[in-house]
Formats: structure tokens, C-alpha cells, sequence
């Protein structure tokens, strides 16, 4: 389900998760890095666990989750599923994370934006992960098939 | 409750994300390209297109949104509620100018035709770095 093109956004892109609570109240958090694994068919989340607590406190295993995943590019897709598991953060995890935070620093410099403001929003210890069932993949590039399930 | 100090992060200059959900709890989690200042206890989402988000609204009137200031990338955490849709007035005058400004500078004039400016109350707003 997830293809070649799908996996290069998820994995160079910026994320946002979100999940709702028992009363219907939705909840977010930024993504610091995502793993996804072929054989399971689920996507890892890691998250500061501080930056994130709205979300974490209304969340359990078994929560609905939707990941909005956007290159610089504008491509974008959400993907949505079940949370299996939230534990701690794996070393090779934060690798992922430290990766992604390299890579997006040049994309931002093109923007006008200096590496220092970049951190206020990337240099978050990655502590917690999240992981999800891909269940539905939607196309989220403005264009005609926004919103199409892939 | 949106003061001077959130003002920045809601220009436009980066984009917001916002999650709702339908009123069978699932999840959507989006990126939109500005949340509009109202009054100190409202803002505004442009209504273009019946998309997932605005389907979520009309099933459940809760929305989370975080607003970043480009100035000095300060993130805030906003619950909304849903409260009405404007179609004239001097709001949607200012949404419906700045969105034909990006739709003709992209080739798309008349295409992204403003329906509706959805006011929304802001029920909390909370700094998360």
C-alpha cells in the first residue's frame, strides 16, 4: 500500500498526528521521525513526549490515528489506522530523527529560515513512539485528487 | 484570549495544521495555510471546497489548530468550537481578496472560489515551546 513515492514524503517530509478522545475532542502533535515497516505494514511515530502531552494523554493503544505527512514539494498524504503499541524511542529511531532534522535544514535556509528557528521547532528530544496499522492512504497534494484514497 | 503575542502566527506566512473528527471518532489531521484572526475570542478557517475538514465540522464542532509564529517560530495550541459561517461582511471581503491574490499569481483565478468564512471561538490557546 505504501509505494516508493508514498514512502520518499513519509520519510523526508514534515508530520502531524492526530487522535481524538473519548468525547470527540481531536488532539495533535509534530512528528520528529517516521520508520515505516514493509512487513508489519505499520508506521512508527516518534514524538517529544513533553511538546506532545494533549495528544498522549487522550491516547491509547487501539486510538484511531491520522498522520498528515507534506514534503516541501507540496505532495502530501494522510494515513490513517489503529495505534498498536507507544513505548519509549529506539536508538535507530533517533538516528531517523536526527536525519530528518539535517535534511530539512536546507529546504528551510531556501525559505529565509535560519537554522536557530528551524531547531525551535525540530531540535525536540524524540522520547516516545507511536505505532500504527496502515489502514487508508489518502492523497493530500492540492490538485484534483486531493483527498482521493490511494 | 488571542493577544497581541499570537498575532504574528496568524498572518499566513506558514501554514497551520488543524485535526478534526467525524462524529464516528475518526481522525483527520490536515495542513491549511492560515487561520484568520476574528476577535480576541474568535478566528476564522475559509470555506473553498466541502473537503474532509469541513465534513468533520458539520458532524462534530471541535477542532484543534496550531498556529506558528514566523518571527520567532513560538507554536500555540488552539481548541476551537465551530460557531457559524459569514458569506459577506468585511471578513470574508479580506479572505476572498488574499485568496484570489494567490489563486491568479498560481493560474487559478476562479477556481478557489471563497464560499464561506467559518468563525470558530477559541476555547484555549496554550505556548507548547
Amino acid at each position: 500500500m505504501v509505494t516508493d513515492k508514498i514512502h520518499e514524503v513519509l520519510t523526508t517530509g514534515i508530520g502531524h498526528i492526530g487522535c481524538v478522545s473519548s468525547s470527540l475532542r481531536p488532539f495533535h502533535s509534530d512528528v520528529l521521525g517516521v520508520i515505516y515497516n514493509r512487513d508489519s505494514e505499520e508506521i512508527s511515530c516518534c514524538l517529544n513526549r513533553e511538546s506532545s502531552e494533549p495528544f498522549l494523554n487522550n491516547l491509547v493503544v487501539g486510538s484511531m490515528v491520522s498522520l498528515f505527512v507534506g514534503a516541501i514539494s507540496h505532495e502530501a498524504y494522510n494515513i490513517k489506522g489503529p495505534v498498536t503499541a507507544l513505548r519509549d524511542v529506539q536508538e535507530n529511531e533517533k538516528f531517523v530523527c536526527d536525519k530528518l532534522r539535517h535534511g530539512i535544514y536546507e529546504p528551510f535556509a531556501a525559505l529565509g529560515i535560519t537554522q536557530d528557528l528551524a531547531d525551535r521547532y525540530w531540535l525536540r528530544t524524540p522520547n516516545v513512539t507511536v505505532v500504527f496499522k496502515v489502514n487508508k492512504i489518502f492523497i493530500q497534494t492540492p490538485g484534483p485528487d486531493a483527498g482521493k484514497q490511494v | 484570549m488571542i493577544n497581541e503575542e499570537h498575532l504574528p502566527a496568524l498572518q499566513g506566512m506558514f501554514p497551520s495544521w488543524i485535526t478534526t473528527s467525524s462524529s464516528e471518532g475518526e481522525p483527520n489531521t490536515t495542513v491549511i495555510s492560515q487561520i484568520w484572526y476574528v476577535s480576541a475570542n474568535e478566528v476564522a478557517l475559509s470555506f473553498q471546497f466541502f473537503n474532509k475538514t469541513k465534513k468533520n465540522i458539520s458532524q462534530n464542532p471541535f477542532a484543534y489548530a496550531t498556529i506558528l509564529n514566523p518571527e520567532n517560530f513560538d507554536m500555540f495550541n488552539l481548541e476551537l468550537q465551530y460557531a457559524r459561517t459569514e458569506s459577506d461582511g468585511d471578513l470574508f471581503d479580506e479572505m476572498d481578496m488574499k485568496l484570489e491574490a494567490i489563486a491568479s499569481m498560481t493560474g487559478m483565478s476562479g477556481i478557489f472560489e471563497l464560499k464561506g468564512a467559518d468563525i470558530y471561538k477559541v476555547l484555549s490557546i496554550i505556548k507548547t515551546n
